[in-house]
């Protein structure tokens, strides 16, 4: 009953031609029962997606499944007429989460085998996992009521928004939210960003400082995979004594141990990446420039970037320019850098803090995402590396992926 | 039911399910996913609620929440991993010692006392060798003690290969 009062609502409003013009070419989700099916069978894949990642004991599986979760995620999203967060969940929740998880597996190096071992991937006993299923049903159920008992409509910030629409130098209105109305947000966000790279550095960084001389100053964790699939254990007697006599499930890094020398490798990827990546970088600046009337905008922008940044670390690619250290920090910290300078200066041009004069709102906020998008690309890269955006040439990724 | 309740509902249905799976599974990645797909439930039903709007766009606020709350996940996650990553090169381990959780088989006794700081300073060799030991004969005494013999073996020339984190090889896979 109250589905067909909203459904009536809904159309209503749609004659009324009340959608903004930026919108509108978007459709109302009206429940036709089709569409009503193709929800049930998103929201069902969801559920069945997020059990069996976190019930498989192949912990390969699981992100495996996780970065298919996150991309139906992203259909879900784009579902609910939110498109921004479309297009950032595809690139950052399901693309680079899964290329962190999958490099840490890489790392933790007989992790893929474990699952097989009895009494290790679940916390306890039947009883005990019971009571937690028995108590987080009782919460998800009271959860699940109150969000039943919400009224079927409620405006949201959406009027405020839309009545300063104009003030904002942009008219697709999340990104005005999120650089105009609610700067302050991105700001501090953009710092959680820099926090977690700090902190990633922090603790890859004793034994990077240690490994440095020997590896040419890799961060250490990935030096960690090399130990079972690297070139070291191709000659001498460890191949012989290796862990990966102990399962049957590790043919996939022995078949590896036979692989050609790093260069040869890959020429179908090699040149795949030559030709993609110029693409990559005119779509990140796209994303970036239409972020202001249409989805779009800093984060989508720097996270394809970043996926070029991995693809080119994936394919080895040697040329290129080349970063000094202090010219990565630099990068790193752009988009604050320039964050807080807009702010400060409409200080001194006394205002408040991050509150743009409208006749250059449009100005400043290109600028600030512009500078932000490659430093958040920067970031997603940095934390991909532990901690560090640049180091030495010849390092090479590839067997944290493989292994 | 409308689309944004029928999506909220689902957006529960997955902070329970990674609510549950943060509790009950021990591998410490595993945990990572869990908060992440908890982090997805809590997004869905942000993104849901603000479907209610009358007309066909929904309220803008809550979107740009949740691409602000994509980005600081994903550095949670990082740092999470990271801190995962120097736990396992400290400890060789992969999950942390709950004395309430331990099914019957998974854990030698006494293997806890392993985790004292004394013990964790000494490096990785021995340690290491004694938890695959003591796990080995729990997990799969079938396979028996030539399997041990190569374990151990295997940790012993690495950690002899002079490789600074040589000796931390595989203890995730014995626990």
């Amino acid at each position: 009953m109250r589905g067909g009062r909203k459904t009536a609502d809904r159309t209503e409003n749609t004659d009324e031609g009340i959608r903004s013009k930026a919108y509108s070419h978007r459709e109302v989700s009206t429940m036709s029962p089709v569409l009503w099916i193709l929800d049930a069978l998103f929201c069902a894949s969801l559920l069945g997606l997020a059990w069996q990642t976190l019930r498989t004991r192949d912990l390969f599986k699981a992100i495996v499944l996780y970065i298919v979760f996150g991309l139906m995620m992203a259909m879900a999203w784009a579902r609910l007429d939110a498109p921004d967060v479309a297009l950032v969940e595809a690139a950052i929740g399901a693309g680079v989460t899964g290329v962190l998880l999958l490099s840490t597996l890489g790392t933790l190096s007989a992790a893929r085998g474990e699952g097989s071992q009895r009494g290790g991937a679940f916390a306890s006993a039947v009883p005990v996992a019971g009571l937690v299923t028995g108590l987080v049903g009782c919460l998800v159920g009271v959860l699940a009521v109150a969000v039943w008992q919400l009224p079927v409509e409620s405006p949201g910030l959406s009027a405020a928004v839309e009545a300063r629409q104009e003030e904002s130098g942009t008219s697709n209105p999340v990104t005005a939210v999120l650089l105009n109305f609610r700067a302050y947000d991105t700001l501090l966000e953009l710092t959680v960003l820099l926090l977690a790279v700090l902190g990633a550095e922090v603790l890859a960084g004793s034994e990077a400082a240690g490994s440095e001389a020997a590896e040419g100053g890799v961060a250490a964790q990935e030096t960690a995979p090399r130990q079972e699939t690297g070139p070291r254990q191709e000659t001498g007697p460890r191949q012989e004594t290796g862990p990966r006599q102990e399962t049957g499930t590790r043919q996939g890094p022995d078949a590896q141990q036979e692989r050609p020398p790093a260069a040869d490798r890959d020429p179908v990827l090699r040149g795949f990446v030559r030709l993609v990546a110029p693409a990559m970088i005119v779509v990140a600046g796209y994303v970036l420039w239409i972020g202001g009337e249409a989805p779009g905008g800093a984060f989508p922008s720097g996270a394809v970037l970043a996926a070029m940044s991995f693809l080119l670390m994936l394919a080895r690619a040697e040329e290129g320019p080349r970063l000094s250290r202090r010219g990565g920090r630099w990068i790193l910290v752009a988009g604050l850098i320039v964050f807080w300078g807009v702010g400060i200066a409409m200080l001194a041009a006394e205002r408040r803090f991050l509150e743009y004069p409208v006749p250059a709102a449009k100005g400043l906020v290109l600028l600030i995402e512009a500078v932000a998008a490659v430093s958040i690309a920067a970031t997603l890269v940095a934390l991909y590396r532990g901690g560090r955006l640049v180091r030495r040439p010849r390092r090479t990724v590839d067997s944290e992926f493989r292994s | 039911m409308t689309t944004g309740t029928l999506y909220a509902l689902c957006g529960l249905g997955l902070f329970g399910i990674g609510l549950g799976g943060i509790i009950l599974r021990t591998h410490l990645l595993h945990k990572i996913i869990a908060t992440n797909v908890i982090s997805s439930g809590v997004f869905l039903v942000l993104v849901a609620l603000a479907d209610r709007t009358r007309g066909g766009r929904p309220d803008p606020v809550p979107h740009a929440m949740v691409l602000t709350g994509i980005v600081v996940a994903i550095s949670a996650t990082a740092l999470a991993l990271g801190l995962l990553r120097r736990f396992y090169r400290e400890t060789g381990r992969c999950r942390l010692p709950e004395p309430g959780s331990l099914a019957p088989g998974s854990l030698a006794p006494g293997s806890l006392e392993r985790w004292s700081p004394e013990r964790r300073s000494e490096g990785g060799d021995a340690e290491k060798g004694n938890a695959e030991k003591g796990n080995g004969e729990k997990g799969n005494a079938e396979k028996g003690n030539a399997e041990k013999g190569n374990a151990e073996k295997g940790n012993a020339e690495k950690g002899n290969g002079g490789e600074a984190s040589g000796g931390k090889g595989d203890g995730c896979r014995t626990w």
